[in-house]
Order: structure tokens, then sequence, then C-alpha cells
């Protein structure tokens, strides 16, 4: 949710533009809701499951879901895993580098906030301290299926947005 | 056991190290600062003892050792307080505050033994073992970070798993648990930046000491 | 001729090949290595300092997460030495149920470390493989304990609850009947039949990962003579476990100085002779044939042997629900145990066990209180990495990848 940027639409009202312009709105959001690419930044524990989820039994490719290494050609980051203090600058420098339109899923109580080290004078109480997080799926670890309802989840919140509608009002 | 291990070690040894037995029959060796490495060498070299694995070297801070934090004297006056109390001064048990335990594996002749070694923080200073074990390296490196107690020969001493530029040492009982400071990613300045720590420790059950083991015949 | 300086690359902690987060720095000369300076911590949640804050009891969910792939292993470290300090000892079912799981989780381990290898490498195939059978290995976690990856159920003087009667089906969802049966069919019976099933498939799946592998010649020219060690450096190094048996040091501490029931059981142990990243890769494949057998065995056993799984003493464990609704003792010892906790005499004690990466030492000092007063856990992992300089120095980028993963590094260990 940077500023100035090319989507808005955190209210989530469904502004009422030209018939074309909500169709055409609807296309670009099938389009980004079919085709979820993250980025591989587990962290700890909460990376197998992730791993899990993207293996055998629940596949991820059934939803159109690849796992790219490289930040510049993902755009969705999957937080999954404690994040610390000597390793939040590259967090941020990892996410900068990222082309918008951008997601962010905080998985685990860990990413959450703090979770189960949340006393330690290590551990960033949250990722969303250093970014901007979308969606949270809690859990310790969340099981493949907590971690497919979040993914769902956030294609019904890019779905609500409108990027060529509101812009045409404006 | 004990007395095979006695045995074997020479005279010039001797008046300088403590042999014990503790919990379960392991042997523990304390042995004084200033003769540390010729003793080392000589437990390496010898074949009947032939300790020639170092499992690990751990620190030890013993300033709360044996205090317990259930008496509080305004329990009367002004209701239960949960029964901490901060004020922390030297502990009756130990003459020295920091100990140092190596743990010796023997793969050929089937044994594992202790060794301690205890300093002060007037002469935080240990002879380190790099030369005799190779795997010291990284364990020693780690007792710096956490303690800083400072080993003399050693290569590379630095900070390991701590953050870049961190001050303090970390595992000692007064540092806080909730540490000096946190960190968040300022929008204006565009960076990451550090405020000082603003949680409080919520503690639920107190630290209790009774001498109450009824179930151990 | 002008003097080229050694060129310097982060090989950082975001990167699709190193196994977690680590950052390892790289003096490189062309494409051959000169020296590699790894920086550990990014990890780092002071999970010792949590653990002088909490109860005894309380510290085993903090086991599980150190090595997250070996789950139960690490709990067992913890769990046998905080029973040592209070000179207990677990009934027999309970220490037969831990031997089980123990190498479940040796099982769980070496597939998830072929599945990672193996897709470092190249050979891609073999991570959804490995992962299929993972995923029924999870399920047994599930049956017994209710948790998938993260379970605490080795407590100290025994296990948690007894094995269950029953094992979870695959439900009616958009399933045919017959597809239905299909998936069910060794899901009738009780986690025991489920488990003695799985044994019987394993080694077929085992050779199937060997036919893919072994005899390969683009593994065998990427792996033979990669990061070679000799016994005697093996040993000041420090290595244990799988790293140190490829080099022809016969030490497993589960033959050497056994715990739980390993000295009624029958079970040989794999050793290499040339310390390369290929001997390692057949030591680790040996193993998880070994594991299927002590499996076996454990099964026959329990089958035949019903009994307690937790000691009787409500001093240090606490008494059934039950129980503690109708008598006035039981009642007093729930208060206590779940206010209080136990206390644990004055002493310091070490203990280890064969971790399928390694030996998992755990050294406690006690004061006589309710809470440990210093926990330190010996991690493999840690010790592994350390060594990382000496093995891969003279080697190219592409090697650094394999021997990164045939050290079989976890940074929940190394960070602790």
């Amino acid at each position: 949710m940077e500023k100035g940027g090319f989507r808005m639409g955190i209210d989530g009202k469904f502004n009422s533009g030209t018939f074309i312009t909500t169709n055409i709105d609807k296309v670009i959001n099938w389009a980004r809701t079919g085709s979820l690419w993250p980025m591989t930044f587990g962290l700890a524990c909460c990376a197998i499951e992730m791993m899990e989820t993207g293996s055998s039994r629940f596949d991820l490719d059934r939803f159109g879901i690849i796992f790219r290494p490289s930040p510049r050609q993902s755009d969705l980051m999957i937080v999954a895993g404690t994040l610390t203090n000597k390793m939040a600058s590259a967090l941020r420098k990892v996410y900068d580098q990222m082309p918008s339109p951008k997601w962010v899923i905080s998985m685990g109580s860990c990413a959450n906030g703090g979770g189960y080290y949340y006393y330690s004078y290590s551990v960033v109480r949250g990722c969303d301290r250093i970014i901007p997080v979308d969606v949270y799926v809690p859990g310790c670890p969340p099981t493949p299926e907590a971690l497919i309802y979040g993914i769902l989840k956030l294609q019904e919140k890019i779905k609500r947005t409108n990027t060529i509608a509101k812009k045409v009002k404006d | 056991m004990l007395d095979y291990i006695k045995n074997l070690i020479p005279a010039t040894f001797t008046k300088h190290i403590t042999i014990k037995k503790t919990v379960a029959d392991e042997i523990t060796i304390d042995v004084e600062k200033n003769m540390f490495l010729d003793f080392c060498e000589y437990i390496k070299q010898n074949d009947n003892l032939k300790l020639d694995g170092l499992v690990d070297i751990s620190g030890v801070d013993y300033l709360d050792y044996g205090k317990s934090y259930w008496e509080t004297i305004d329990a009367t006056i002004s209701g239960f307080s949960r029964g901490h109390k901060s004020d922390i001064n030297y502990s009756l048990y130990m003459k020295k505050r920091f100990c140092v335990s190596y743990h010796l594996l023997s793969y050929s002749n089937n044994f594992r033994i202790r060794l301690r070694v205890f300093t002060d923080l007037k002469d935080m200073c240990i002879p380190s073992v790099v030369s005799l074990w190779s795997t010291a390296n990284w364990h020693e490196r780690e007792v710096y970070d956490f303690f800083g107690v400072i080993f003399l020969g050693h290569p590379n001493l630095i900070r390991i798993l701590t953050d870049y530029g961190f001050e303090g040492h970390p595992l000692r009982k007064d540092f806080p648990l909730t540490g000096k400071y946190e960190i968040r990613y300022d929008e204006n300045k565009e960076k990451i930046i550090r405020e000082a720590s603003s949680i409080k420790r919520i503690i639920n059950t107190p630290k209790i000491i009774r001498k109450d083991f009824r179930y151990k015949n | 001729m002008n003097n080229i300086d050694t060129y310097k690359v982060n090989f950082g902690p975001q990167h699709p090949s190193a196994h977690g987060v680590m950052r390892l720095v790289l003096d490189l000369d062309g494409e051959v290595i000169k020296k590699v300076d790894a920086h550990a911590g990014l990890l780092h949640r002071s999970i010792e300092k949590l653990c002088e804050n909490n109860l005894y009891n309380q510290n085993v969910g903090y086991m599980d997460r150190l090595d997250y792939v070996s789950m139960m292993s690490n709990e067992h470290a913890y769990v046998l030495a905080v029973e040592k300090l209070l000179g207990i000892k677990a009934p027999v079912r309970a220490e037969y149920i831990r031997t089980m799981f123990d190498e479940i989780t040796r099982l769980l381990n070496h597939l998830l470390w072929l599945g990672a290898h193996a897709l470092d490498i190249g050979a891609m195939a073999l991570f959804l493989y490995c992962f299929r059978e993972r995923e029924d290995l999870m399920d047994c976690y599930e049956a017994a304990t209710g948790g998938r990856l993260h379970v605490a159920y080795y407590r100290p003087g025994g296990v948690y609850r007894d094995l269950p009667n029953t094992m979870p089906k695959y439900k009616n969802g958009n399933f045919s009947k017959r597809r239905l049966d299909e998936l069910n069919y060794n899901r009738d019976g009780s986690l025991l039949d489920f488990i003695k099933n799985f044994t019987e498939r394993f080694p077929k799946f085992v050779d199937e990962y060997e036919t893919l592998l072994t005899d390969n010649r683009i593994w065998k020219q990427r792996t033979v003579g990669i990061g070679v060690v000799s016994p005697e450096r093996a040993i000041n190094l420090g290595f244990t476990g799988p790293m140190l048996r490829a080099s022809g040091v016969e030490w497993d501490i589960r033959k050497k100085q056994p715990y739980a029931v390993y000295d009624r059981l029958t079970f040989k142990i794999p050793v290499g002779s040339n310390g390369d990243c290929y001997d390692r890769y057949l030591v680790r494949i040996a193993e998880m044939r070994e594991s299927n057998n002590i499996i076996k065995q454990c099964v026959e056993w329990l089958y035949n042997n019903p009994g307690p799984v937790m000691i009787e003493n409500n001093k240090i464990t606490p008494p059934l629900r039950i129980d503690m609704k109708n008598s006035m003792e039981a009642l007093i010892h729930h208060f206590k145990y779940f206010s209080e906790g136990f206390l644990v005499p004055e002493g310091e004690v070490y203990v280890a066990i064969e971790q399928p990466k390694g030996e998992f030492g755990i050294y406690i000092v006690s004061d006589g209180s309710n809470k440990p007063y210093r926990v330190k856990m010996r991690a493999p992992s840690y010790v592994h990495l350390s060594a990382i300089d000496e093995l891969a120095r003279g080697h190219l980028i592409a090697d650094l990848v394999t021997i990164i993963g045939t050290l079989d590094i976890v940074l929940g260990d190394v960070d602790r």
C-alpha cells in the first residue's frame, strides 16, 4: 500500500464507474489473482509448512502459484518465520526491490506479532513494523489448509480493488 | 572410574585441580587458570585418557545462584506483589562469578568428562584451546559474545550470533530479557531506526527454592 | 604485472539454495573460492535466555523449534536431562514409543535432506517424491499428538498420552467412492497398523530414489571427491553423526552409550570410507533402511505389551482429571503442579543423543528451584557450519552449493 501507487482501494468500496471500466477491472483482477507468483522468503519453521503446501498433497500449482527465487519477478511475498533484528534490513531491501503491484502475507505467529519469542531482545515484534502487510495467517505453524485459506482471502481482497475505474472517476 | 582417572593424573597437576563425581556418575574436574592449557595438552595426548573430542564449551554466570524471589516484605502491608525483587548482589555460594565448562569425549576409550574454569570480572581472560581442538573456534566466539570472557590466543574473537553493532553481553544475569532497544522502519527517514525498548516483562510464576524433595528416596 | 585482488561476493541471506537465512561472504578468484566467511545469527531468537524464565515443563515447546525438521529428537534430549537430574526413569512402554518416534523423525529428516539436496544439485523430481512420504509420516505425528510439526509430546516422566486406536481418514469431498476407498485402504485400523503398513511399503521407495541417483553419472560427477575430510581432521573439527561416519570413524551414540531401548534392538551402523559428499549420501540412504527395521521391531513390541506411559508420581506429572475432581490429594497436586511446577534438585548434567544430524546435547545447571538456571544446547549444525571454510577452499561456486547441502544445516539449530 505505498503512497501514490497505481493500486488503491483499501476501503473496499466498489466505486461504480462505467460498464467498460468495471469490466476491464474485472479482467485485470482475474489475471492478477489467477497467477500470483510468490517469492521464497522462508525464514524458520513456517518455511517447512510452506514447502509442504507447494508439494505433493496440497498442491499450490493448481492455483497458478509458482515459487520464484528472485524478487524482481514476483508479486507476492510470504514472510514465513521469525524476523530478527539482524535480518530486518535485508527484508526491507528485498521488499523495496519488488515491482508494484505487490502484496505481503504474514505467515505464522512469529511474523504476525513476535509470537513465541515476543519477550526476546533480538526479535522484531511482528514483521509489520518493517513492511506493510495485507493478510495475517495465524498458527504455529499454520497448517497448509490455513495457508491456502489465507491465499484465497488475499485473492478476494485483490478482486475488491479497482484500478481503471477509480482513476477515470478522479 | 573416578579412581582410575585420579591415578592417571601426574603430581604436577594434582594441587591445581579438584576432581569430583556429580549427578548420575558424571566426572567434573575444576582446573585453575594458570595450569589449564598444560592440563588440556596432557589429557589429550595420554594414551589411556586420549580425550581427542571437544564436544561443547559453555559459559555460566553464577550471579543469582541459589536466590529465591518468593520472599517479599510488603506481603502483609500492601498485598502480595508477585514476590519479584530486582536487587542483585553476589550470591553466597560461589566465590567467582563466571565459569566456562568444557565437555570432552574420548572416541577410543568411550567416556565423557567435564572441565570447569572459574573467572571473575576483574580478570576475564582464559587461554584458548584452538591449537588443540579446532572446533573450539566458534564455541569460544559464542562464549565471548554472550558473557564477555576473553580467550587469549584466539585467531578471530568477534561477535557471532548477536546483531552487528550490538553492545552488551546478553546472557549475563544483569542484562534484561527484553533488551535495551527495539527496531522499526521509519517512513520519513526511509530507514530502519532503533528505539528504546517499551514492553514490560510480566512474570507469571516467580522462582522458588524449597528444600523439599520428598519424592526422591 | 598487475595484482588483481580477490573479489568479494555476498551469498546473501535471501538465496534460493541457502537452506534458510545464512550469509556467506566469499572471496573469489575467478570462479575458485579462496575463503568463506560464514555469518550466522540471522535467526538468533535467544532461546537459552527465554528458557531460564520458564518452568521446566514449559520449556519442552522451545526444544521442538530448535531443529525444526527433526522435532521430537530435540525434545528427547531435554527430557532425558531433566529426568537424570530428578533421578527417575520413564516406564518401558514410553521408552519404546519414544524410540519409535525418534526413528520416524530420522526418516522425516533424511527425506527432507534428500529432497532439498537433490533440488539444489538439479534433480528436481525427487523433491516431490520425498514429500509424498513425509506427508504419511506427518499423519502419524498428527494422529498421536494432534500437531503436524511442533508437538511437545515427550514430557519428563514419559510421553503425554498413549497411541490412538483409530487413524483419521479422508472424508467425502469431491472424490468418487472408488477413489475414497483407495485412499483409505490402510487407515482402517489403529496407528500401529498404519505404521506397519508404511514400513512394508518404504523399502520400495528407497529403491526408487537409489535408481534415480546412486549410479547416475551426473550425480557422481557432482559429488565424488567434493569436500573430502580425513578421519583425524573430522574428529578434531567436532563432526558427529553421518558426517563422521562417512569418513570412516565408527561412532554412534545409539551403540556406544545407549539410551532409551536401543540396547535391546538389533540394527547395523553404516560407515563410509572416503569422506566425500557421495559417501555421506550413501550413509544417509543406508540409515533410512536401518530406521525402517528399528520401527518394525518397536511396532511388534508395542502390539504385545500394553502398559502405562507416564510414571505415577504426581509431584512430577499431572494427575488425571477424573481423579482431580474426586480426590483431595489429586486436587492439591494439580494445583501445585500447574501454578508452581516441580522442583529439581541442585546439580548439573549433560545428556547427548544421536539426532539425525549428529550429536545433540543439552547441558542443564539447576540451583534447586522450579526454573532451570542455565540451559545450553549443543547443536550439531553449528559445529558443522563452522567447518565450511576448510571444506570449501579450492572448489568452485557450484561445489559450494553441494557442500552446503551435504552438511545438512538447519538454521534454527545454528542460531538457537
